[in-house]
């Protein structure tokens, strides 16, 4: 048995799902946080019920590739029950979506959601009537309140059909054909739709008390004003930024002193237990070293960038970022949209990369989604070069100026080579107070990467250096010295850390802070880092997404990009 | 007339969309189809985007499509 939970982007889809199936889906407060399908199979009532959250979509007629992906889904499962999620407070734009589904041959079931959004904004919604005029069950539920649904769903898996009134085939509203339709103009079908979605809402929807202005209104009046919004806007994004820097500072000295006896335990541990030689050596040295990066840098800049992501998205400010930017993206060739998946890279890059499925033009998306992996600085990667900026007195501006720049050029670069036509077209969701519940579920979610990914890959990368630099491996490459000295101004040593970190960035700290770097030196060497590759996850990701030449492609741009810069700095830089 | 040359406060009803096919799908999809009423919340400077209230939803549109959907004003 298989139930799908269609809806337009930030209708509540993930929180219902979450609620039923007891699954843990990031929801956020702005359009396009479900990216990917997501399925669960829960024993229900007896049955194995499998149950899928699906990405939104404002009408199966567009072309994107998450309509492409819902469609694929419909095609392909023998789909038993559809609940279609509908915003109240914006019925007439959703039930467009609603008409559609039921010109189909599936069982619907409507949940009517943020019924307690809508009465804030004065909007009463008769669910009977509405039930009526569709012609399936309307159900109202609430962010807290979905009780009434699951028990509809119960029935519906008990009794089967007949629990449920299954919808009359409506014949589609372009070509009359019932069922499936593609063969009609699909424009018509749309704009047929959502004249009728009107009247519907017209007759079901009182708006004799609508709008009355609470303090969250004023404040997204305010907000959403080219003067003063945009100043709050940058603002708030300072704040989050001095929050992040302050915590990793304030984290590290107390978690270095925690970790000390620990990390003398291990040594200890494996000295006494491995035979005295290269490999007790390693092990002795790599495992500590690869527990304190994580625990006092990597760690505190995750947790905090979860924390302030999380509050930019449920509260709704993110896609003002994108609205406030949209003319700033466009210079680099990135229209607003842009800035959620970009923004959300600097928490990680993985999730972003799938984000970027919100764009919908390709060259746009390959724009995006370059710049991600290049440029942007994922939280492990901040935390890298925080430590290294502090260990080599190293110009934070200088590092800040050389990425903003390398933004800049390669997106005109990028621009040029790939000329597009922009669309930029963005919801704004109301304001909201972001809720513990959901502000604590997904940080855990993001944050659990730490300790399944970063953690493991880190000790796994912190051996492999050590035993490089044990075996003396590394000592044959400094016949590279002059190359490494004439063209980036670094030692041979640091030349190999940085063709090292290319493939991992999270390594910068553990080969850089061994060695005798000058702040000059160090600069060239953690810019040349920042500004490579994506790291392992992120390529994997890359490949799923736009596919092996894709990555192929961004992969020969970050080298480049990388010497390139390293070059530039060696001649800028005074010696 | 198009949505970009209305002043913030200006109310108008969309007539009509004159985007490709796709584009015009998808801004439809999204509420933006010709009979809307819509008012006019803000205009971002240096031809950013026109921010948009269509009844009980807000979008921001960018004037490249913000040129493209002729509207009869109030």
């Amino acid at each position: 048995m298989a139930i799908v939970f269609i809806g337009q982007p930030n209708t509540g889809k993930s929180v219902i799902f979450n609620f039923l199936t007891g699954a843990e889906n990031i929801v956020s407060n702005y359009a396009g946080t479900s990216m990917e399908i997501s399925k669960v199979v829960v024993d229900w009532e007896g049955k194995k019920v499998s149950v899928f959250d699906t990405p939104g979509v404002y009408s199966l007629h567009t072309s994107d590739p998450a309509v492409e992906q819902v469609k694929k889904l419909l095609q392909e499962e023998k789909i038993d029950l559809i609940i279609n999620v509908v915003d109240a407070s914006r019925l007439e734009v959703n039930l467009a979506l609603t008409l559609e589904l039921l010109e189909h041959s599936w069982p619907v079931v409507v949940a009517l959601n943020q019924v307690d959004q809508a009465e804030n904004l004065g909007l009463k919604i008769d669910s009977q009537a509405l039930a009526g005029l569709l012609g399936c069950p309307v159900i109202e539920t609430s962010t807290h309140n979905s009780q009434e649904l699951k028990a509809i769903i119960n029935n519906y898996i008990v009794k089967g059909i007949a629990g449920i009134k299954q919808p009359a085939l409506i014949s589609c509203t372009a070509c009359g054909n019932a069922g499936m339709c593609s063969n009609c103009t699909m424009g018509e079908g749309i704009m047929e739709r959502s004249q009728r979605a009107r009247i519907i809402a017209e007759q079901v929807v009182n708006t004799a008390n609508k709008k009355h202005y609470g303090w969250l209104e004023k404040m997204q009046t305010l907000i959403d004003a080219p003067f003063p919004g945009v100043l709050i806007l940058l603002l708030v994004g300072y704040l989050g930024f001095v929050l992040l820097l302050k915590s990793i500072q304030l984290a590290e000295g107390p978690l270095t002193a925690l970790l000390q006896p620990v990390n003398h335990y291990i040594a200890a541990s494996i000295k006494s237990l491995l035979p005295p030689g290269l490999l007790s050596n390693i092990l002795s040295l790599a495992v500590p070293e690869g527990l304190i990066v994580p625990f006092t840098i990597v760690m505190p800049a995750m947790l905090m960038v979860s924390i302030i992501m999380a509050l930019l998205e449920d509260s709704g400010l993110l896609p003002r970022y994108s609205v406030a930017f949209a003319r700033l993206g466009s210079l680099v060739g990135i229209s607003g949209e842009a800035v959620i998946p970009l923004s959300l890279g600097f928490g990680c890059r993985t999730p972003a990369v799938v984000a970027t499925r919100m764009i919908t033009r390709e060259r746009e998306r390959f724009i995006v989604i370059t710049i991600l992996s290049i440029v942007i600085p994922c939280a492990a990667t901040l935390g890298i070069l925080t430590s290294v900026i502090a260990a080599f007195h190293v110009s934070p501006a200088i590092i800040v100026a050389t990425m903003l720049i390398t933004l800049v050029v390669l997106g005109l670069i990028l621009n040029r080579l790939l000329p597009q036509e922009k669309l930029f077209v963005c919801e704004l969701p109301p304001l909201r107070i972001p809720t513990w519940g959901n502000l604590l579920n997904k940080v855990k979610i993001r944050f659990a990467g730490f300790f399944t990914e970063v953690l493991p890959l880190l000790l796994v990368m912190s051996i492999a250096v050590r035993a490089l630099l044990e075996s003396g491996v590394l000592e044959h490459l400094y016949a590279l010295e002059g190359i490494s000295r004439s063209l980036f101004g670094i030692p041979a040593e640091a030349l190999v850390a940085v063709l090292v970190t290319i493939f991992q960035r999270y390594l910068a700290p553990l080969i850089l802070l061994h060695m005798a770097l000058t702040p000059r030196e160090a600069t060239i060497a953690i810019a040349m880092i920042s500004l490579s590759l994506p790291c392992l996850p992120a390529m994997v990701m890359i490949v799923r997404e736009i596919g092996a030449r894709g990555l192929l492609k961004i992969l020969g741009m970050g080298f480049l990009t990388s010497f390139i810069v390293g070059i530039s700095l060696n001649i800028l830089l005074p010696l | 007339m198009t949505i970009n040359e209305l002043l913030p406060g200006q109310k108008a009803t969309i007539i009509k969309i004159n985007k490709g096919e796709a584009a015009c799908n998808r801004l439809m999809a999204m509420g933006i189809t010709p009979g809307t009423n819509i008012t006019i919340l803000a205009r971002h400077p240096f031809r950013g985007p026109v921010t948009v209230d269509l009844g009980n939803n807000r979008m921001a549109i960018g004037q490249e499509i913000a040129r493209a959907i002729e509207v009869d004003p109030e």
